[in-house]
């Protein structure tokens, strides 16, 4: 993981279907850079349900997601599979 | 006429307002209409992305621009049209290196659902049980019909072993039509976890087998040979044995009458003979000794040979003290450390490792006969796990590279300046043989010998050979 940026997405307070389409429209923004192993993507979030709909719908696009839970906080981290 | 025109005018525009109002409102029924059709089509969208639909204050058109949903879905989609078109390729790259395995493979392999139906199977497949026929032809046929043709019983039926839940099903030597076959099986599972398809591996051991079956026919033979030759060897070698015992103990009454009439010349008829007739004399009774020494040693080396061994416990730390205890007393004037681990014990004829000892430890004394400080030591190590044990002294050694002589009867490493008939450590091996035990030596010249030896389990029930 040297030399890969990551980029901080706080979409805490938010919930469905913007979470989503949040996620989707910077994942979309940053897709080349991802691809390409420089970039990575981490969202912050306190709605559960986004913690399954983002990793759907970015594994669909092709992505490796972790999800890990801080407290009553999650972290999305959308990378290159 | 003047006052009505004016009136005439603002009912025109009455009715043309009214006009204008209806038409504004089918417009605004319309706007609603389409503007209703794209959140539908956006809600649908994110149902098919697997979120919730927009929310009320998401719905007007003002916030709808803003925040995209249409477009950051197309742009999603396109992304993961890209990702499925990558997948696809993948897939259909390795379909194909699958189906080139499939078809090269040199064993039948077959695809059957769960009612025992063919649905895919290789050429190998085809031609060990089907014939002239195309995997079409043969698709949808039974593979009970086809393959086993209801020989094999239920229990031998890698399919139903599948289906009863087995995670794989392996049958060596399944026999069918006159071949002979190793068959794997493997269940493909669908996402839920119910087995769909069976995949059948028959790998045809029917060369193999035959070959087996005369390697085992060659080696049974081999065995009676190796058993019939053997018996032959034994003979010939119990003939030598008797021979060299019968020659040993046939020359010995001649040896005595020539030492003994030498020995009379020497004693009695000396003063008719000059020095030098009186030295040969001398080397005559030397000689004759010497050869009766040699034939003592062959007699021991065969009745080595002949005799039944009684087995018992030996202690042969007690016997190498007995030993040692002889070669003091015949020289009390030479100095040697005896170094001897006691409560050594063994099982083994007690008279034959007697003489194992008393040959080991004669060595050791006489090759330690220039040595100032002699030591011989008799004790026991662990090599390989073997009970393992051993004389050892620092006398004059030997060569390594002449290991191989020195069990040889007759083979001697050293000189005249020590006395030796070259018999005594092939009379020794014979006997650790006899006990099939092992015995190996190491050495180097000036530093001293060790000879290890060993001897086979004490437990009384593991005979011995006699």
């Amino acid at each position: 993981m040297e030399n890969v940026q990551t980029i901080e997405f706080d979409i805490s307070g938010q919930i469905c279907p913007s979470t989503l389409l949040v996620a989707l429209r910077e994942i979309n923004r940053n897709i080349e850079g991802i691809n390409a192993g420089r970039v990575q993507l981490a969202f912050k979030t306190d709605n559960r349900d986004c913690t399954s709909t983002i990793p759907e719908a970015a594994s669909n696009m092709g992505l490796r997601v972790d999800v890990q839970k801080d407290d009553s906080r999650y972290t999305i981290l959308v990378s290159k599979a | 006429m003047e006052e009505s025109a004016p009136l005439h005018r603002e009912e025109e525009l009455i009715a043309e307002l009214a006009e204008l109002r209806s038409e504004n409102e089918a417009l605004k029924e319309t706007l609603k209409r389409r503007n209703g059709y794209i959140h539908d089509k956006i809600n649908q969208l994110l149902d098919v992305m697997g979120t919730k639909p927009l929310r009320e204050e998401e719905l007007d058109d003002d916030s709808i621009q803003d925040f995209d949903p249409l477009g950051i879905i197309f742009d999603s989609f396109r992304h993961i049209l890209a990702s499925l078109k990558e997948k696809n390729n993948q897939l259909q790259l390795l379909h194909d290196e699958t189906m080139a395995i499939f078809s090269a493979a040199q064993v039948g392999i077959m695809v059957v659902d769960t009612e025992f139906r063919i649905l895919s199977s290789n050429t190998k497949m085809r031609e060990i049980f089907f014939g002239e026929v195309t995997e079409e032809e043969i698709c949808g046929d039974h593979c009970r019909d086809m393959v086993c043709k209801g020989n094999i019983p239920d229990q031998l039926c890698a399919v139903r072993k599948i289906l009863a839940g087995a995670e794989t099903a392996s049958f060596k030597g399944w026999e069918v039509r006159g071949h002979v076959f190793d068959v794997e099986a493997a269940p493909i599972h669908d996402l839920d976890g119910t087995v769909k398809r069976i995949v059948l591996v028959y790998n045809d051991i029917t060369g193999l087998k035959q070959a087996q079956d005369e390697l085992a026919r060659m080696n049974a033979e081999l065995e009676t040979r190796v058993v019939e030759r053997t018996a032959q060897f034994q003979e010939v070698n119990k003939e030598l044995e008797s021979f060299c015992y019968s020659i040993s103990h046939d020359l010995r009454a001649p040896l005595r009458h020539i030492s003994g009439f030498s020995n009379i010349l020497l004693e009695e008829y000396c003063d008719r003979l000059d020095k030098e007739g009186q030295a040969f004399l001398r080397r005559i009774c030397a000689v004759t000794n010497r050869m009766g020494g040699m034939i003592d040693d062959l007699l021991r080396i065969s009745r080595v040979a002949r005799t039944t061994l009684t087995l018992s416990k030996v202690d042969l730390s007690h016997v190498a003290e007995n030993v040692a205890n002889l070669f003091r007393d015949a020289e009390p004037d030479r100095s040697v450390r005896f170094d001897i681990t006691p409560d050594l014990v063994a099982r083994g004829d007690a008279t034959l490792l007697g003489m194992v000892l008393q040959n080991l430890i004669g060595n050791a004394w006489k090759y330690t006969a220039r040595k100032k400080d002699a030591a011989i030591e008799f004790g026991r190590t662990f090599m390989n796990g073997r009970e393992t044990f051993f004389v050892r002294d620092n006398g004059v050694g030997f060569d390594m590279a002449y290991r191989d002589k020195l069990f040889r009867v007759f083979e001697r490493l050293h000189g005249e300046e020590f006395e030796g008939s070259g018999i005594g450590l092939a009379t020794v091996q014979r006997i650790i043989h006899r006990h099939r035990g092992e015995i190996w030596a190491e050495g180097e010249v000036g530093k001293g010998a060790t000879f290890y030896f060993t001897l086979p389990d004490r437990d009384p029930d593991n005979k011995v050979g006699q």
